[in-house]
């Protein structure tokens, strides 16, 4: 019989194999590969219950992040795929499903509606999933092995290929984000300010969205609004929150905990807002598009 | 005679004229001192008079600014002949003036000075309004430093 402690180091030396890169494809993008984030892998290492820590094969996620053009592509063409490199055809567990922008780090679990179709998986999606990763970030565990890739299939009831309104635009304000000092963020219309009010130096004053060039947000969340023409004004937003509807909720946000409000512009393109978006300097989330990473450890118990 | 007496009372009145503005008290004015840059490089250092609040016409609405919350002003910054207002707290605001003259106490007396006459008002020597391009838009800045190389 093996030694059990043999067992484990001989999982642990086997780890680096397992740790290759996922092959992913978006739609018509070609495939490209990504490291894997083995950081919380590593012999020797104890987890919260002071087990050691060996890893195993499987325990991993497929994650995909979803920026503004894939999810129109998702929504109007109804399908995105995930190819699974073979080394990991039995270690994927779960599909997570993000935004590049989301304001928990929390995930939401549910169980995927997943049927496997020859050797590929099939992971249904609804409305409900799509709106609740502009919040957090959603994964979808799946129980079937042995698939090489996996199929994203919405099935919501946006058949006009649009996604759902966010607030409404004649009595809020344009779709902007929130960029919170955690480095998270949201996006969404503040409730019932269709310009921006605030009390300024020059008085309480109305600040068209459209007339802002950025809008910064300082430390004792007074906010300073550069406008178009150049003209710099600080002020404060009543009762210092603000009430953001996002597409999955409606969260009141102390402006304290925010850095800055980034307005999406009538008339840019998705792309031109996501540009603008990395131009603020948004910390990286750590995990790009078509990225996988570990779901989870095991404790030698564990199986 | 008559025409000696009449050249003595215009001396008199004169001479009386040019006292009552040397008598002027500097010490009154509750803005404080600025600088006054004027149209062929003139300027002037002295005290605002009669202006405790300054009337603009923003895009937010017309305002009426304290002076006291003002530490500068560039006329003319635009073709649409805008002012920008330098506020304290580092707040820059573009707007039309409404001012027909500004009343200045100077040491030699009141200077009274058409604004489209006026370039700058600020209250510090050093203060200036400069031309930023740094994001690709030429946009007005104050700032109280010195230009570079000068002490």
């Amino acid at each position: 019989m093996m030694d059990c402690r043999k067992f484990k180091w001989r999982i642990v030396r086997g780890l680096p194999r397992l740790l290759l890169a996922i092959v992913l494809t978006t739609g018509s993008v070609q495939a490209q590969e990504y490291p894997f984030q083995n950081a919380s892998l590593a012999p020797g290492m104890t987890n919260a219950q002071g087990e050691e820590i060996v890893g195993q094969a499987n325990g991993f996620s497929a994650v995909l992040t979803l920026d503004d053009s894939n999810l129109s592509t998702l929504i109007q063409q109804g399908r995105v795929e995930i190819a699974i490199p073979g080394q990991l055809i039995n270690s994927v567990e779960s599909v997570v499903l993000k935004r590049p922008v989301h304001f928990k780090d929390d995930r939401a679990t549910d169980f995927a509606d997943a049927a496997l179709s020859g050797q590929k998986l099939v992971v249904r999606v609804d409305r409900s999933v799509i709106e609740r990763i502009d919040y957090q970030p959603v994964e979808l565990k799946v129980y079937e092995t042995g698939f090489r890739s996996v199929i994203l299939h919405f099935s919501g009831e946006m058949s006009e290929g649009k996604l759902k309104a966010i607030g409404d635009p004649r009595t809020d304000s344009p779709l902007l984000t929130l960029k919170l000092k955690s480095g998270n963020g949201i996006t969404g219309r503040i409730s019932g300010m269709k310009q921006l009010k605030i009390d300024s130096s020059l008085g309480k004053i109305d600040v068209a969205f459209d007339r802002v060039s950025r809008v910064r947000v300082r430390p004792n969340g007074e906010l300073g609004i550069e406008m178009r023409n150049g003209d710099l004004i600080s002020g404060r937003v009543d009762g210092d929150k603000i009430e953001l509807i996002n597409r999955w909720s409606t969260e009141t946000i102390e402006l304290a905990k925010v850095s800055e409000l980034i307005i999406k512009q009538p008339g840019k393109q998705a792309g031109q807002y996501a540009e603008q978006l990395r131009a603020s300097a948004f910390p990286p989330s750590g995990i790009s598009a078509g990225q996988s990473i570990p779901s989870r450890v095991y404790n030698a118990t564990g199986f | 005679m008559f025409h000696h007496k009449s050249i003595l009372f215009a001396v008199l009145a004169i001479s009386m004229a040019c006292a009552s503005v040397e008598a002027q008290d500097l010490s009154g004015p509750a803005t404080g001192k600025v600088y006054v840059a004027i149209q062929r490089n003139d300027n002037l250092m002295g005290a605002i008079l009669d202006l405790d609040t300054l009337k603009v016409e923003t895009e937010f609405g017309a305002v009426s600014i304290p002076m006291a919350k003002v530490d500068g002003i560039k006329m003319h910054s635009d073709a649409k002949d805008n002012a920008v207002i330098a506020f304290k707290n580092g707040d820059l605001v573009t707007g039309k003036v409404v001012l027909a003259v500004v009343k200045l106490k100077t040491e030699w007396g009141t200077a009274h000075i058409n604004t489209d006459k006026v370039e700058t008002i600020t209250n510090t020597r050093n203060a200036r309004f400069y031309s930023d391009t740094s994001t690709g838009k030429a946009v007005w800045r104050f700032t109280k430093s010195p230009p570079a190389g000068r002490n």
